[in-house]
């Protein structure tokens, strides 16, 4: 009952069908896979966008689909994966500053409570952070335990500093932001503060305006970002963000107490076969490789002057993208 | 209107239509990925479905699991395809994991409509064929084969118009496709960008839709054409639109 | 995955646990945004589908305006909405609203349609007023037709509804996100598994529901 013409017609649609897979694979392959290792001078890298340093982009550089991975300075699955991983040193500063630093109501940032925070702050390292947020992100446990236990670990706050008044702690909803709340706060109340939380509070957007109109009292910052969110400009100046984010914050009624040495910004991951294979130690070390290799960040990252922008005006890389 | 004069600029900009994040290249991607997701669908579900329908048994089992796949969101079979196969890229198909989900997602429509469209062949239709002494592979091939084609193809419109619109996730995965312009403007809050994205996967999904429409119009056989203005199945096949969205 | 630790496991009972607030929360608003999606969905679609049935020349633009915003990937809205509506459920509920109608349009006019002729004339002769015969007559007998619909709408949002997790707008979606993004796979199950327990349920609660509003349907099948 099939008859002829109905027969051509599907021959037709198949021929149709595998005709369009044909040249839509074709596209595809110059993409990425078939960039040919060129000889000698440096390679033009290939970007790949995935998430912002999320499990995506973890996977990928894991399972060797990249060979650079964009994450984020204070991902816990850096010091997890200390034994796989390289940080690659970003040599040239690329990075604008970036550090944590609690931001606190103007009249509650008393000497007493300055001197709490500062003790805190001057413990936070980078590896104390990465650590805190693996234990929080990866192993599953309660931000305000993981806080509970460094204060203990440190000796913090040191003995003899107090602090009187009544605090509200706010945070946003990643674990770096709850695990300094819970760090602030556990540490105003055993110097003697009243404290109470408001964790998740969600982003900047509805956090800042609640800090600036008294319901919140301390919210977890990080200074460059809160810079420009201010409407200011963060460069890889410390001292020079640090009073540009603490101006523009005092003239909505909060301050910036001194910043940790922990941050949160860009930084470059190869797995450490890549960073043996290449001698890799530094972000400059890349425009000496030679073979294509294969960048993944967030989607963002080809506009943005910390990612794909700087790595081609300051570094020198070649990027399709 | 301003948004609306963006989104014109947008598309007039020549760097917008070249290369590989050009709009011809995007939408040739996601048409490989959409093809692919398809064809493979077809052929894990049909040949199960018609000789299912043609035993006419375990109908309701099949409808109900396929019916239940359609409550487990692709977004989710994503996430526990990226973490078991990363971003594994395959000739031809592309995205392995993309495909993974739209295969999944394309599968409860073309299992339901195959099913139907046999099981539903007229009894008398059948009953005649064996008084001629057909064999049951030639009723299968010969009678409710022929006589299953528009429901079938309404099947095959239902699962193409949902994988062409859900094939946007293979962005998700650093993959291409039309999907790009809707995460990446997402990601630096570009509207314009997404508008356009949007409206691209749109354009592509009515487009599915219409010459699909026309290839189930062509292969449905002349003699079904006028009978099916009056049949139950002209609802169905009339407005064959899509029984259940399920995707990005 | 890249670390062997407890967060690789599918099913981590202390996480469960210690997370059920969360959990509840997000088998809530879940439940909330298909429910809403689905309310307000027929609340337009049953007066657009009676307009449709009652003069014809609408349906062909009603299916095509309805047909055109069912193919806007749901991605694409949640983020366009986003800067107009925030992140609310009103974001949510917005794409997940206009996705039912095309399935609810369709089955509302398709049971109208299949009212049979005869028995409109009947409800005529006996003196019933246009309206009165479509209160009493022509609606309950669609009503097997509209709850068809309603179910597959039902069953569609409900898996959709979790994409609206990716925009951090509370929903069993957020929770296979947070699994995703922290990640604990866990949290990937229990969104999984609720969503399509979820699913099942409103299915039969439906059916249970459509039973009990067509008792003459169980008198005739019993017979």
């Amino acid at each position: 009952m099939i008859t002829k013409p109905v027969r051509v017609l599907l021959s037709a649609a198949v021929v149709a069908a595998l005709l369009a897979t044909a040249c839509g694979s074709d596209s595809s392959n110059n993409n990425a896979n078939s960039a040919a290792s060129s000889s000698g001078a440096a390679a033009t890298f290939t970007f790949v966008p995935l998430d912002s340093g999320g499990p995506n982009t973890k996977a990928a550089l894991d399972k060797g689909d990249i060979q650079i991975a964009v994450l984020y300075s204070s991902d816990g699955s850096l010091i997890k994966n200390k034994d796989k991983w390289v940080a690659l040193e970003d040599d040239k500063k690329l990075q604008p500053v970036d550090n944590f630093a609690p931001a606190v109501i103007k009249t509650k940032a008393t000497p007493q409570v300055t001197a709490v925070l500062d003790a805190v702050d001057a413990k936070l390292t980078k590896e104390a952070v990465q650590n805190a947020v693996a234990s929080v992100s990866i192993d599953g446990e309660n931000p305000e335990d993981v806080a509970t236990k460094f204060l203990t670990d440190n000796k913090l706050p040191p003995s003899g500093t107090t602090a009187t008044g009544t605090f509200v702690v706010g945070s946003a909803n990643f674990a770096e932001s709850e695990f300094a709340a819970q760090l602030y706060g556990q540490a105003l109340q055993k110097a003697g503060a009243t404290v109470s939380y408001k964790m998740d509070f969600g982003a900047r957007e509805a956090y800042l305006p609640a800090l600036e109109q008294g319901q919140l009292d301390l919210v977890p910052e990080f200074i460059g970002t809160l810079a420009t969110f201010l409407g200011g400009e963060s460069s890889n100046d410390l001292t020079a963000t640090l009073n540009d984010a603490k101006q523009r914050s005092e003239a909505k009624g909060f301050t910036l107490t001194k910043p940790a040495p922990a941050d949160s910004v860009n930084t470059y991951v190869v797995t450490k076969q890549t960073a043996d294979k290449y001698g890799l130690k530094n972000v400059s070390d890349l425009a000496k490789v030679s073979d294509p290799l294969k960048l993944g960040g967030p989607p963002e990252c080809p506009k943005r002057q910390p990612c794909l922008l700087g790595l081609k005006s300051v570094y020198g890389l070649k990027f399709n993208a | 209107m301003n948004f609306f004069q963006d989104i014109a600029t947008w598309f007039n900009d020549p760097s917008h239509w070249r290369g590989d994040a050009g709009i011809p290249n995007r939408l040739l991607e996601h048409i490989q990925y959409s093809i692919c997701a398809i064809v493979a669908a077809i052929l894990v579900a049909m040949p199960i479905a018609v000789w299912l329908g043609h035993r006419r048994q375990f109908g309701t089992i099949a409808v109900n699991v396929s019916n239940l796949g359609r409550a487990i969101p692709s977004f989710a079979i994503l996430v526990l395809g990226t973490q078991a196969f990363g971003l594994l890229e395959l000739p031809v198909i592309g995205s392995f994991t993309t495909f993974v989900a739209l295969v999944a997602l394309a599968v409860p429509p073309l299992m339901t409509n195959s099913y139907v469209a046999v099981a539903e062949v007229p009894d008398e239709l059948r009953d005649a064929a064996r008084g001629v002494g057909m064999s049951e592979r030639g009723i299968l091939r010969r009678v409710e084969l022929p006589v299953a084609v528009p429901l079938l193809m309404a099947g095959v419109r239902t699962a193409s118009v949902q994988v062409v619109s859900t094939a946007t996730i293979a962005a998700f995965v650093g993959a291409g496709g039309l999907g790009r312009y809707i995460i990446d403007g997402r990601a630096i809050f570009d509207n314009t960008e997404i508008f356009a994205g949007a409206l691209l996967v749109a354009v592509l999904s009515l487009a599915t839709e219409i010459s699909l429409g026309f290839a189930q119009r062509a292969l449905t056989p002349r003699g079904l054409r006028a009978e099916l203005v009056t049949a139950r199945a002209a609802a169905v096949v009339a407005t064959p639109i899509p029984d259940g969205k399920v995707g990005l | 995955m890249v670390f062997a630790s407890n967060v690789d496991r599918w099913l981590w009972w202390d996480w469960i646990g210690r997370n059920t607030d969360l959990i509840w929360s997000s088998l809530r608003e879940h439940v909330i945004l298909a429910a809403g999606a689905v309310g307000l969905g027929l609340l337009i679609s049953i007066p657009v589908g009676i307009a449709a049935a009652r003069w014809r020349w609408l349906y062909a633009p009603v299916l095509a305006v309805t047909g055109v915003l069912y193919t806007i990937p749901a991605l694409a809205a949640f983020a366009l909405l986003l800067p107009l509506t925030g992140l609310s459920r009103t974001t949510a509920l917005i794409p997940l609203t206009t996705y039912t109608l095309l399935i609810l349009v369709r089955n509302v006019v398709e049971g109208l349609d299949g009212v049979p002729g005869d028995i409109k004339d009947a409800a005529d002769g006996m003196g019933y007023s246009r309206t009165r015969r479509l209160l009493r007559i022509e609606l309950p007998l669609a009503v097997p037709a509209i709850m068809a619909g309603v179910r597959i709408a039902t069953v569609t949002v409900i898996g959709l509804a979790a994409v609206a997790g990716l925009l951090a707008i509370p929903s069993l979606g957020n929770l296979i996100y947070i699994g995703q993004n922290r990640p604990i796979r866990t949290a990937i199950t229990v969104g999984i598994v609720l969503s399509v327990a979820l699913a099942v349920t409103a299915d039969l609660i439906l059916s249970l529901i459509q039973r009990l509003l067509t008792p003459w349907a169980r008198v005739r099948a019993e017979r």
